[in-house]
């Protein structure tokens, strides 16, 4: 499993504005340990020119403003 | 006559047009049996019984008076407890809503009413739509098949609240199979329409970009009348499109012949996908009778799609801590553990993190857009398994997995997910078909004619019968 050190993952805390209780703490860190692999390997993927999808907008036609 | 409870929306709203059923009677029957079952199943939050009545006292008088709007007219619904109903309680399941009371419904409930249907009441769901069953305001959900089973997430009182006949339609919400999974799971049929077809206004949100309103029902012909009534552009929200609405009824009842069904096999089949042997089974089932509808069954490949379930988490989680972290910061208490500890991991995700998922998400929408050039519709399981019981539930093992229903969530295809079958335990197993942007149509189509060849959606729980029953003490 990955692991974190905790000076890094208190960093990514106080980056977040969040301030957590230890046990709570150790539990999320304890999480985002387990999910790292899975962010590796969205990472591992050569994207090559792909560009981001943002909010993806079916059809994109904006809306017609009121009539005054 | 059948029992009342037992009519389709169908075929009680042509009664009602025909004045041979009452609005009052039906509306009646639903409170009765709200009041006989839910104390076991828990899918109402909120109860509606007097302005239920009353509401269906108006519409007995306007349809007598020939003033009949259309097959909802008299018909009575409940919706997930993050749709905004005007002067009626709505929580999202959490203490940090418990008190709150819109001032004006959603569009998709103002479109119901209408319409004339008739509100029952707030359904349970899990808190702000994530997380587990767990929520910091009211008791779960259960599943009717198996009280000791969960319902699916997380519009768990909408499917609950149809598999036990406490109301005849609903709206769900849907960010990665919140109408999909409860279907699945409670043998009904759930619809999550095409992004920006059905109106999220007023909608509580979980992940703006992800989520979706969707029509839950018992039959495919009722989700369609659910859907022609919510369906269409709304001012209110930014990402409503402007696109036609179809005619959902028009092509409803066609055969299929010749139709093209891809099955993403390499992704939903895969080694360490997880799908139990009795969900593959009922699925491939499902396949051999659209081919023996005349369907033309073939597997199809989507590129990277095994990384659609990462790629959903970081941009909803993402998503949803901006939306919460002001709460988090003043009354972190009020929400449940595991809905913090969740949305938390969205604060942990990097800006290069966010930005590779939506350039994923791109891709995966761009291999869906090819694979719907060369087949009308996609079909998969909806879950891997059936439902699990409560006993022993991880929602973050659900986190951790594969996602059969995320991928329409990244993508905004329309998917549908209609019973195919049981477990050897009596649990329903859902079959999910997805189809081309804004063609609606074609998926519910595809989804009809399987459910006119096959007859799981017209089985009931034991728990159906109320005859045996006693009502709680009130």
């Amino acid at each position: 499993m990955d692991v974190v050190l905790d000076d890094a993952f208190d960093f990514l805390l106080r980056q977040a504005g969040l301030s957590l209780p230890p046990g709570e703490r150790a539990e999320l860190k304890a999480l985002y340990e387990r999910y790292l692999p899975r962010l590796n390997a969205l990472h591992a993927v050569d994207l090559g020119d792909e560009e981001v999808a943002g909010i993806f907008l079916p059809q994109a036609t904006p809306h017609k403003p009121e009539s005054p | 006559m059948k029992a009342l409870h037992e009519f389709t929306i169908r075929e009680a709203g042509q009664l009602i047009k025909s004045r041979a059923l009452s609005p009052v009677e039906l509306t009646r029957t639903f409170l009765d049996r709200i009041l006989a079952l839910d104390h076991k199943v828990k899918a109402y939050v909120t109860r509606l019984p007097e302005s239920a009545l009353a509401e269906a006292r108006a519409a007995e008088v306007e349809v007598l008076r020939g003033s009949y709007r259309g097959l909802l007219h008299g018909i009575p619904l409940a919706h997930k407890d993050l749709f905004d109903t005007k002067g009626v309680r709505t929580t999202a399941q959490s203490k940090v809503f418990e008190h709150r009371v819109p001032e004006e419904d959603a569009t998709a409930v103002a479109r119901l009413r209408q319409a004339g249907s008739i509100l029952l009441g707030k359904l349970a769901m899990y808190e702000f739509a994530v997380a587990g069953p767990e929520t910091s305001l009211f008791e779960p959900a259960r599943n009717p098949w198996n009280l000791e089973h969960i319902p699916g997430a997380s519009s768990s009182g909408s499917g609950a609240a149809l598999a036990a006949g406490l109301c005849m339609g609903s709206l769900g919400s849907d960010t990665a199979g919140s109408v999909r999974s409860p279907a699945s799971y409670c043998g009904v049929v759930g619809l999550k329409p095409t992004y920006g077809r059905v109106s999220r206004y007023g909608m509580v949100p979980l992940s703006w970009s992800l989520d979706h309103a969707g029509p839950m029902a018992r039959t495919v012909e009722d989700t369609a009348i659910l859907l022609q009534a919510i369906a269409g552009n709304d001012p209110k929200d930014p990402t409503s499109s402007q696109t036609p609405v179809a005619d959902y009824g028009a092509a409803l009842h066609e055969d299929i012949r010749g139709i093209r069904v891809g099955v993403p096999a390499h992704y939903c089949f895969a080694e360490g996908t997880g799908v139990d042997p009795e969900t593959r089974a009922a699925v491939e089932k499902a396949f051999a009778t659209l081919s023996n509808l005349g369907a033309r069954v073939e597997e199809v490949v989507v590129p990277s799609l095994e990384l659609a379930p990462v790629a959903y988490n970081v941009i909803s989680m993402s998503e949803a801590f901006s939306y919460h972290q002001r709460n988090f910061q003043s009354q972190p208490h009020n929400y449940v553990d595991q809905f913090r500890k969740r949305v938390y991991l969205g604060a942990l995700f990097s800006a290069n993190d966010l930005v590779q998922a939506q350039r994923m998400r791109r891709r995966i929408s761009r291999g869906f857009a090819d694979v719907l050039r060369r087949v009308d519709v996609v079909a998969l399981p909806t879950s891997v398994r059936p439902a699990p019981r409560f006993e022993g539930y991880d929602p973050f093992a659900t986190m951790m997995g594969v996602s059969l229903t995320a991928p329409f969530n990244l993508t905004g295809l329309p998917a549908i997910s209609i019973p195919c079958g049981f477990s050897l335990k009596g649990l329903p197993i859902g079959l999910q078909i997805a189809g081309n942007t804004f063609d609606e149509s074609t998926v519910l189509r595809v989804a009809c004619a399987y459910q006119r060849a096959t007859s799981w959606h017209e089985r009931r729980p034991p728990i159906w019968n109320t005859d045996s029953l006693a009502s709680p003490a009130t």
